[in-house]
Formats: C-alpha cells, sequence, structure tokens
C-alpha cells in the first residue's frame, strides 16, 4: 500500500516540523524576537498541514476514518491539539502559549511514532474495524469531536500552567499576564465541555445500537464522564469566592491528566469494550 | 408562657428550613458533589469490579472476593465493606447522584425568580450611585446643547439595536432613561441545563421500571427463543456466520433472525453488532456466540435421557463447556477439547463427585459411564442482549437539551446598559456576564453612538 508509506513519511516530517517550531517558540517566548515567533507559527502550521496529509493518506490506504487503533488515534489527537491552539494563537494573537501547548502535540505525536522510547508499542499497521467500530458515519463524528475537544483542553491546560506561574509571587516578566492566561482557559474550556458533552452523548448513542445500553460504566465512558465533570466543576468553580483564580487553574491542570488518562490510561492499563482504541 | 414556647419552636424549626436550604442551594455542594462524584467513578475504573453473576450468591461472592484478595491484600475487607468492587450500585454512590440531582433542583428553584425576571418588565430608571459607581461606565456630552436631547436618544436607540439590544425608553421631564438587554432571554439556557438533569434521572428510572434486560439469550442455531417479559412473540435463529480477516481479526459477526407472532413468521433480519432488530420495542443486539453440540444421551435402559442442542456457553479455561442435568442429579459437562470439532470430552458428576468421563468421535456413540453418548453433530449458537428500555428517547432528549442549554449559557452572555440622557450629559452603565470585555464594548458603542449622532444630525438639518 504505497498510501501507507506516504503517510508514514508525512508523520515523520510532521515530527520534525513540530520540534523545530517547539524550539523556536521557546525561542521566541524568552527574546520576544517577533520574527522567530512568526517562524514558529509557520513551521507549526507546516507540521499541521503534513498531519493533515498524513491522516487523508492514512484514510485513502485503510479505507476509514483514522480512528481505528491507537496509533491512528494518537496521529488524529496531535493534529487536534496543535490545530485547536494554532487556531486560538490567531485569535488570541500572542505566540506565548505555544512553548507550552505544542510540546504536547510533539510529544503524543513522538509516542505514537517512536512508542519505543516511551516504553510502549504502538503499531502503525493498518488494521481493519472490528464489528463494532463498524459504523463510519458515528466513527468519525464521535472520534472527529473528541479530538477538538481534547485539543482544547491541552490549550486550557497550557494557560492554566502558565497561570499557575503568573499569578504566584514568582511572576515572569516575559510571560502573558494572569488575567489574558485565565481568559484564555476560560475560553478553551468553553469550547471544550459542550464538545465533549456531544461525545460522550454520541458515545452513548453508538453504546444504545451496537451494544444495546447507553450506558455501561465502562471504563473509557466512566474516565470521560470524570474528565467532564472536571471542566463542569471548573466551570462551577468560576462563580464561588473562594475558588476562582489559582483553585480553578489546579481543577484544569487535573482535568487535563484526566484527558490523558482517558486517551491513554485506559486502553494501556484497563480492559473494556473500548480496548481497540 | 406556652405561647411564647410555641413560637421559638416554630422559629427555630423555619431556622433549619432555611439552613437545609442554604445548604442543598449552594453551589459550593453542587462543586464537591461534581468532584466527589467524578472520584468516586475513578475509583469503579480502577478497582476491578465484580461481575454481575457473583453479587447475588454470597458464597459466589466470598469465592470471587478470595481471588481479588491476591491483589488487594487486607484492603479486600475493607473495599468490600465500603462497596467498592460495585461502586456504581452501592447506595452512597447513588445517594451522591440524587444529592446532585437535588442540589441542581434546590439551585435552579433558588434562582428561579432572578431568571424569569429576564421575560418581566425591566427597570429603566436608575439612580445616580449606579451611573456614578459601576464597573463598567461611560460618559459624554451630547452635541448640540441647545436642541433638545432627541438626536442622542434616537442615536443611542439605533445602533443598540443594530447590536441586538432590547430596548425600553422612558422620559421624565428633561431626562430620558433607556435601559437596553441583549442575550437577556438566554439566561433561561441554565434553566435548560439544569432541568435536562432531572428529565435524565425521569429517562433512566423510566428504563428501569417499565423496560427489562437479558444479555445472556443463547439461541443455537434453528431453534426458537421465547422472549418472555410479557412479550407475546418468539425470535428464530436460522444461521450465525463469524467472518475473519486474514490475519485472524475479526471482520463480521451476524444472526438471521425471524420474528414469530401467533405462529406466523412476521419479521425476517440479519443482525450484526451495528444493525440490531426491534419489534415491540424490543431490541435485539448480536452480543456474542459460540459452538453447540448436539447430543443424544440414552441411560442403561435404553431411555432416552437427553436429546438436544447443547450450546456450550460457559467458558473454563480456555474451553467452552455445556451443562445439562440429567435424571438423578447426574450432570452432564460437555466440551470441545482443544476448539476442535470432532471430538466431545463428556464427564459426569453427582453432586461433587465424578462419576465417569470420556471422549466421542462425531457421529460416533460412546459408553460413558453406563450411559449411551452420542455425538450427532456440531452447530453455532448466537448470543443476544435482548432489551427493552421505553427511557432511551427521554435521555436522548436530556442529552440535547444539556448541551442546547450549556451552549446558550456560554455563548450567549447577557449585556445590560443602563442610560440617562440629559441635555448636559449622557451617562451610561452597563454588566455583562462572564469574560465580556465590556468596558471596551461600551466604549466603542460611544464612538459608534456619536457618529450616528452627528449623521442625525446632519439629516435633520437638511430636512429643516
Amino acid at each position: 500500500m504505497p498510501f501507507g508509506g506516504v503517510s508514514l513519511l508525512f508523520v515523520s516530517s510532521a515530527l520534525v516540523a513540530l520540534v523545530v517550531s517547539v524550539a523556536l517558540y521557546i525561542f521566541y517566548t524568552i527574546t520576544k524576537h517577533e520574527d522567530i515567533g512568526a517562524a514558529g507559527s509557520i513551521i507549526a502550521w507546516l507540521g499541521t498541514a503534513f498531519l493533515t496529509l498524513a491522516l487523508v493518506f492514512r484514510t485513502i490506504a485503510s479505507g476509514h476514518g483514522p480512528f481505528a487503533n491507537m496509533y491512528e488515534y494518537s496521529v488524529s489527537f496531535a493534529w487536534g491539539v496543535t490545530l485547536c491552539y494554532l487556531l486560538i494563537e490567531r485569535q488570541l494573537k500572542s505566540r506565548t502559549l505555544g512553548a507550552l501547548v505544542l510540546p504536547i502535540g510533539a510529544l503524543i505525536l513522538a509516542m505514537a511514532a517512536h512508542g519505543w522510547l516511551f516504553n510502549i508499542r504502538i503499531s502503525s499497521d493498518i488494521e481493519p474495524l472490528v464489528p463494532a467500530l463498524q459504523n463510519n458515519l458515528l466513527l468519525t463524528v464521535h472520534v472527529a469531536v473528541a479530538i477538538f475537544a481534547y485539543g482544547m483542553f491541552a490549550v486550557a491546560f497550557g494557560s492554566a500552567i502558565m497561570y499557575l506561574i503568573q499569578s504566584g509571587s514568582m511572576r515572569v516578566s516575559w510571560l502573558p499576564d494572569a488575567e489574558v492566561l485565565d481568559d484564555t482557559s476560560y475560553k478553551s474550556v468553553m469550547i471544550g465541555v459542550p464538545l465533549f458533552a456531544l461525545v460522550i452523548i454520541l458515545g452513548a448513542y453508538w453504546g444504545n445500537v451496537a451494544w444495546g445500553r447507553y450506558w455501561g460504566w465502562d471504563p473509557k465512558e466512566t474516565a470521560s464522564l470524570v474528565t467532564w465533570l472536571i471542566y463542569l466543576g471548573y466551570l462551577h468553580s468560576r462563580a464561588i469566592a473562594g475558588w476562582k483564580g489559582r483553585p480553578a487553574a489546579v481543577l484544569l491542570a487535573i482535568g487535563f491528566a484526566a484527558v490523558l488518562f482517558t486517551f491513554f490510561g485506559v486502553n494501556l492499563f484497563l480492559s473494556g469494550l473500548h480496548s481497540y482504541a | 408562657m406556652n405561647q411564647s414556647t410555641g413560637a421559638t419552636a416554630t422559629t427555630s424549626q423555619s431556622d433549619v428550613f432555611d439552613l437545609l436550604w442554604r445548604f442543598f442551594s449552594s453551589i459550593k455542594l453542587a462543586l464537591g458533589l461534581i468532584l466527589l462524584i467524578a472520584f468516586t467513578s475513578l475509583l469503579g475504573a480502577l478497582i476491578v469490579q465484580a461481575p454481575a453473576g457473583v453479587l447475588n450468591n454470597p458464597l459466589e461472592y466470598h469465592r470471587w472476593l478470595d481471588t481479588v484478595r491476591l491483589k488487594y491484600g487486607p484492603l479486600t475487607d475493607i473495599y468490600s465493606t465500603l462497596g467498592l468492587f460495585d461502586v456504581y450500585n452501592v447506595a452512597w454512590f447513588k445517594i451522591l447522584l440524587l444529592g446532585l440531582v437535588f442540589n441542581t433542583v434546590i439551585c435552579t428553584v433558588n434562582r428561579l425568580p432572578s431568571l424569569l425576571a429576564v421575560l418581566g418588565v425591566p427597570k429603566i430608571k436608575m439612580g445616580d450611585s449606579l451611573f456614578k459607581n459601576a464597573k463598567v461606565r461611560a460618559s459624554f456630552k451630547p452635541r448640540g446643547a441647545r436642541e433638545k436631547s432627541g438626536a442622542v436618544v434616537e442615536s443611542l436607540v439605533r445602533v443598540l439595536s443594530r447590536k441586538n439590544y432590547k430596548v425600553f425608553v422612558e422620559g421624565e421631564g428633561d431626562t430620558t432613561y433607556l435601559f437596553a438587554d441583549r442575550f437577556g432571554i438566554f439566561k433561561l439556557g441554565t434553566l435548560v441545563t439544569h432541568t435536562s438533569i432531572v428529565v435524565l434521572l425521569v429517562g433512566t428510572v423510566m428504563g428501569g421500571m417499565f423496560g427489562f434486560v437479558d444479555d445472556g439469550v443463547i439461541i443455537p442455531e434453528g431453534k426458537t427463543y421465547n422472549v418472555g417479559f410479557g412479550e407475546n412473540f418468539q425470535v428464530r435463529a436460522d444461521d450465525f456466520v463469524a467472518q475473519y480477516w486474514e490475519d485472524g481479526r475479526p471482520k463480521d459477526y451476524y444472526s438471521d433472525l425471524v420474528v414469530i407472532e401467533n405462529g406466523k413468521e412476521v419479521l425476517k433480519q440479519r443482525i450484526r453488532v451495528n444493525e440490531p432488530l426491534e419489534y415491540r420495542g424490543v431490541r435485539f443486539h448480536q452480543s456474542f456466540f459460540g459452538p453447540v453440540a448436539t447430543l443424544e444421551v440414552r441411560d442403561s435402559n435404553g431411555q432416552v435421557s437427553y436429546s438436544d442442542d447443547l450450546p456450550l456457553s460457559s467458558s473454563s479455561g480456555f474451553n467452552s463447556v455445556g451443562i445439562t442435568s440429567l435424571a438423578g442429579n447426574v450432570v452432564l459437562v460437555a466440551s470441545l477439547p482443544q476448539g476442535g470439532l470432532n471430538q466431545l470430552a463428556v464427564q459426569l458428576y453427582q453432586g461433587d463427585s465424578q462419576l465417569a468421563r470420556g471422549t466421542v468421535g462425531l457421529g460416533q456413540t460412546q459408553n460413558i459411564g453406563g450411559y449411551q453418548v452420542t455425538f450427532k453433530g456440531t452447530k453455532q449458537f448466537t448470543g443476544l442482549r435482548v432489551v427493552k428500555d421505553p427511557g432511551v428517547p427521554i435521555v436522548w432528549l436530556a442529552s440535547a437539551m444539556l448541551v442546547i442549554g450549556v451552549c446558550l449559557t456560554l455563548y450567549f452572555p447577557r449585556r445590560r446598559i443602563w442610560a440617562r440622557i440629559s441635555q448636559r450629559e449622557v451617562a451610561l452603565a452597563g454588566t455583562a456576564d462572564r469574560m465580556v470585555n465590556f468596558q471596551k464594548e461600551l466604549e466603542e458603542l460611544v464612538g459608534e453612538v456619536r457618529a450616528q449622532e452627528a449623521q442625525v444630525q446632519e439629516s435633520r438639518k437638511r430636512g429643516g
């Protein structure tokens, strides 16, 4: 399958581009040299374009959306994180978050492409869909929406971590103001929470069709619910005086840990109906 | 004396009620419950959950506990007492869930008057202190100080209406008051979201009350299954097929089902994992499958003591075994050794002791413990999950309400502007929900109003 090979090539190119862009973003964050920042953005967009092509070729080669196993799912996740970040960057007109968010995308991609570096095995072989997944429309919508929600949560995580730095006693002059960071986190969660609700509901709908129940406390279902509840807690925490600010930012950090657990942990450590991806 | 005691008692009663009301209407409680439910759910994913089969049987449950004792050691009994091996069904977890629903209801009822106020008549005339102290405010001098303030009022109304504000104007002498509300109605989004939680509860409870589930229905090919649960129809499985890819991964599982009602075939359908059969609100989902051994067993007198399709549906190690009881408390256990289809291993038990064991080749008869066992053939059975859940549409309704409500609340933050317009000054004050940079918006608005004002003046001059 030549298309499969082309896809792998694009994944490698995207990884290189992302690593370079991360280096440029870090350099930019410290020096504030606009040209370096602009170069970082362009290369990050290039990496995202490579990932888009990788996913397109993968889809052509396999005949189904690139969500059938851990490898495809991870490449899609990395694509979602970088794309969501870059879209938010355009909205904010500020590049500083990239130094924290883009490495997340690069790491996930590295994990998918070179799992041995992290002592996990993720096969990049093209696999046919198991019977439960043979519902192309639901598979595509369910996972694509999840990818965007995760991407938004990754951005929220990056800005929450920076917020924790900026709202403390060790303010860093070359990072954005705490207020801007808080705003960014909130806006990302604002997009992420309804999207993720939709992911869970689509999953429930699919579960009802394929397994005959809309909810069964399967580990993946449970982990998704836990993740969503944490972000729901974050939204409510903003209405409580003592929880605004740092505690809310800590919730976002925990929330992203839950995202990673839902994404990787459930598949690697727990068995359940979702263990194919 | 008596009277005063009575009065005190009433006061303290209402105090208690007040206290409870405040407790259950607090958003802190909501946050606490949300995080606690999240944590408990996570425990259920991390701690091995007892299979449904052993939960109703204390003896089997204890046997199961011993198997997990290897993993959890002395914690096993603590976990078991706390119900952590069946977290999602334990009473205290359900109390947490109900607590959150109750909390949501009380919170919403508490806010109802202020939420419904958006539908009522707003207060247009505001006092001086608002225009002096509001966090978001602006003021400017209207053009043409000598003429009446009409031009600026008209401009304000125009600009605000263009921005989808609902505008209310009230005059008092030389001063005009104005109130503008944008997305006020979307405040009710919270109501939709919070109601969805109650609707969700109704949906799940309805499913439990008026529905049924049997997730272990086994139908050998060619056999008919009586649905039961008060349903008056049967389902026959004509065929089951499992297909595999070259590398051994499953490709497709399907069963050909026929619905029979009053002795007539009313519906034929091939079901797959993603394509269940639905008849009269009952759904049949392809769930599992396995081998069937067709057996005939005659006792020492030559009497037939068993002649049927025996599904080998229980698993024992790597083998699928089928179990059936014969007369005289004798239990027959059959399995296909090494997954082959040509040999059937048969064991006979009485109580805990094994009476005899032997192997029968396909199409042959063997004497095992005095019984003539004939292995007539093999076929497959299809394993179905049969479910009726009238609560499902209500659950989807709740889901839609949840997403729509959340979007309304998050994406349409309400903005309110009050204005006091006199010949000397136009004073504006405003509030907005959440992350709106309202000061900036208000200043932009002032700019637009001033531009509009110039236009209005111009056209009036020309007209006059």
